[in-house]
């Protein structure tokens, strides 16, 4: 039996971490971004040339699944994750994968994820580093009690820094292999924070405490809904 | 009392690219202001008026010092901090 494994954002780390699962005959995968190949990504997305600037990146990855890898083509969503949608998009899924840019998308889908009682794996690259979380909902911690709430705009993110390729791609393999860890039976229910840091090429690994007074898994949580007032920041591409 | 702080990437302009400084203090706290004293600039970073940014994490090791004191988590000489923080980004 296949599972379901949704990821929101198919960019510089969704990319290659759909191209590590799309072989697997047990995964079957979602692609869901509505951003479109430009000349500046070519060199994070690793099975695109110039031919497929202007193509949204879902279509052309799913495309290039079954057509040069041979595997079951992906499902194709050509949209964005937003509050009035992500509730039915979690829905479907077994395991969710965030590679958002944006901290607006990643606590939405954190939230989704936790609400609708669905395992995830959150992935983020910026300037030389990047960090894997994996989320399995009422067991382990999750995104809320390691970062709380949406930052307010002094943290790191698209709009501020680039990013080192080789780290998208790091990231986007690590992110897969956390994955196969989800679908384990016997995986560990502790939500596991993988850094990386390409100025030395060290990984540290750490596993993370559920915050006592979560404001979305713990037993006073007062988050109970997707409030669309709760991600403000701006809904960039991913 | 010695302690190192590993830097994250996006901080280190503060540090002169330095990956690891080392600072004085017998808590979390004092070593942050020391920190700050040797690298002005982390005050900002890292700390508001409630305390450690809600999107920084500063780790004992391998203990998050929310799960410990917060920052009056004390610390010995030879004990090692790191700051992570949350980023966004991979389009």
């Amino acid at each position: 039996m296949s599972a379901n494994v949704l990821l929101v954002g198919v960019g510089g780390i969704g990319h290659p971490c759909a191209l590590a699962l799309a072989t697997r005959e047990d995964i079957r995968l979602t692609l869901l971004d509505d951003d479109r190949v430009e000349r500046t990504n070519l060199h994070r997305l690793l099975a695109f040339d110039e031919q497929h600037v202007g193509r949204t990146k879902a279509e052309a990855l799913a495309d290039h699944v079954e057509r040069s890898l041979g595997a079951r083509r992906p499902e194709v969503i050509v949209d964005r994750a937003s509050p009035d949608t992500v509730a039915d998009l979690v829905d479907r899924a077994d395991v969710v994968v965030e590679g958002s840019d944006n901290f607006a998308t990643k606590f939405l889908v954190a939230d989704a994820c936790a609400l609708a009682n669905k395992r995830s794996v959150h992935g983020s690259a910026v300037g030389w580093t990047g960090t894997v979380l994996s989320v399995v909902p009422s067991k382990s911690a999750c995104y809320r009690c390691v970062f709380e709430d949406v930052p307010d705009g002094e943290a790191v993110d698209c709009a501020t820094a680039g990013v080192f390729a080789a780290v998208t791609s790091m990231i986007g393999a690590v992110m897969a292999s956390h994955v196969r860890w989800m679908l384990r039976p016997d995986a560990e229910q502790e939500a596991k924070l993988s850094h990386f840091d390409a100025t030395t090429g060290m990984f540290r690994h750490r596993t993370m405490k559920r915050r006592p007074d979560c404001a979305l898994c713990r037993e006073a949580r007062v988050i109970t809904a997707i409030d669309a007032s709760r991600y403000s920041a701006p809904l960039c591409s991913h | 009392m010695t302690i190192s702080i590993r830097i994250p990437a996006n901080l280190r302009t503060l540090t002169q690219a330095k990956e690891e400084v080392t600072v004085d203090g017998a808590t979390v706290r004092a070593a942050l202001a020391d920190l700050d004293a040797r690298y002005p600039g982390f005050n900002d970073r890292l700390l508001d008026a409630k305390g450690l940014k809600r999107f920084m994490n500063v780790y004992l090791g391998d203990e998050d010092i929310r799960f410990l004191d917060g920052l009056d988590t004390p610390v010995k000489d030879g004990d090692s901090l790191t700051i992570v923080p949350a980023i966004a980004g991979g389009r």
